[in-house]
C-alpha cells in the first residue's frame, strides 16, 4: 500500500520547499503572520460579544466589518498551510502537535458554524447596548480558547520534529 | 551600556533556568505568539477604524480608545514575553542583526503610534494626517514582527 503521506514528501515539489534555505522560512513567516491576522480579528469579534470591546457598536455589525478581513487570513493560512504540510508530510503524519493543531482546527469551525447559524441571528436584533445571549458567549469565549490552542499546537510542532 | 546590561541579563539567575529548562523557551514563545494575534487583530481594526477606510465605526475616536485598552494589555504581555525570550540567550540577541532591526522598528512604531494619539485629540491634526500616521504605525507594525520572525531564521 503506498504511504500517502510518504509519497507527498517525496515529490520534487516538496523537496524544493524543504531545502530552501529562504523559501520555507518566508512560507513559514507568511502562516505565522496570516495565523495571527485571522485568530486577532477573530478575537476582537469574540471580545465584542463577550462584551469587552466596542460596547457603541452592535455586534452584529463589528462581525460583519471584521468578517472579511478574517477570510484574507483564513485563505493566506490555509495556502501557506498546504505548502508547509508537502514539504514535511512524512515528518508530521506522527506528529502529536500536528495532529492536535489540526483536530483543534476542525472544533474551532464547527464552533464558528454553530455561531453563524445559532447565534448570529439572535445577535442581529440586538442593538449597541444590549447584552449578547449566553450561547453567543458562551461560543465567543471556546472561540478564544480554541484559537489560543492552535497558535500553541501550532508552535509546538517543531518542538516534536524529528529533525 | 547595552552590553553590560546583556552580559548581566545573560548571568542572572532568571537567564540560567529559562536556558535550564527543555519547556521554558516554548511556553515563553507561544504566550508571545498569542500576544501578537491580539495586539496585531487590536491595532489593524482600530487604526483601520480610525480612519473610516476599511471599518466604519459610529464614533471612530471612541472605538479606538475601547480597543486600546486590550491593545496595551496584549503588548505589556509582548514585552513581558519578549523580555523572557531574550533571557534564553541575551548575547545571541545582543549581536543578532535581525533583533537589532526589530528593536529599531519597534521604537520607530511607538513614536507613531504617539503621533496617531496625539492626532486624535479634537482639532489636533487634519484628518490626512492622523491617516498617514495610522498607515504608517500599521506598516511599522507589521515590519516589528516580520523582523520577529527573522529572528528564529537566522
Amino acid at each position: 500500500m503506498i504511504d500517502l503521506w510518504q509519497a507527498i514528501y517525496d515529490t520534487p515539489f516538496a523537496t524544493t520547499i524543504r531545502e530552501s534555505e529562504v523559501v520555507f522560512p518566508v512560507i513559514e513567516s507568511v502562516h505565522v503572520l496570516s495565523l495571527a491576522l485571522m485568530a486577532g480579528t477573530i478575537a476582537v469579534v469574540d471580545l465584542r460579544v463577550l462584551g469587552v470591546v466596542l460596547r457603541h457598536t452592535p455586534a452584529v455589525r463589528v462581525e460583519r466589518q471584521i468578517t472579511p478581513l478574517t477570510w484574507l487570513g483564513f485563505a493566506v493560512m490555509a495556502a501557506s498551510g498546504a505548502l508547509l504540510f508537502i514539504a514535511e508530510a512524512a515528518d508530521l503524519k506522527h506528529n502529536p502537535a500536528f495532529l492536535t493543531k489540526v483536530a483543534l482546527l476542525i472544533l474551532a469551525g464547527v464552533n464558528m458554524a454553530i455561531f453563524q447559524w445559532h447565534s448570529r441571528p439572535r445577535l442581529a436584533g440586538l442593538g449597541a447596548a444590549s447584552r449578547a445571549p449566553l450561547a453567543a458567549r458562551l461560543g465567543a469565549a471556546a472561540s478564544l480558547a480554541l484559537w489560543a490552542c492552535v497558535i500553541v499546537a501550532g508552535r509546538a510542532i517543531a518542538y516534536f520534529h524529528p529533525h | 551600556m547595552l552590553h553590560t546590561l546583556f552580559q548581566a541579563y545573560a548571568a542572572s539567575p532568571l537567564s540560567h533556568a529559562i536556558r535550564g529548562s527543555s519547556w521554558a523557551f516554548a511556553i515563553i514563545e507561544m504566550a508571545h505568539l498569542m500576544m501578537l494575534a491580539l495586539f496585531g487583530g487590536v491595532l489593524l481594526i482600530g487604526g483601520l477604524g480610525l480612519t473610516g477606510t476599511a471599518f466604519q465605526f459610529p464614533d471612530r475616536t471612541g472605538a479606538w480608545l475601547s480597543l486600546r485598552r486590550t491593545g496595551l494589555w496584549a503588548l505589556a504581555g509582548l514585552v513581558l514575553s519578549g523580555l523572557l525570550m531574550i533571557g534564553s540567550n541575551p548575547m545571541k540577541y545582543y549581536f543578532h542583526t535581525a533583533f537589532r532591526a526589530k528593536m529599531v522598528l519597534l521604537a520607530f512604531a511607538v513614536i507613531a503610534s504617539a503621533i496617531v494619539e496625539r492626532g486624535i485629540r479634537p482639532g489636533a491634526v487634519r484628518p490626512i494626517l492622523t491617516n498617514f500616521a495610522v498607515a504608517t504605525a500599521l506598516l511599522l507594525w507589521f515590519a516589528v514582527a516580520v523582523a520577529g520572525r527573522m529572528i528564529g531564521f537566522f
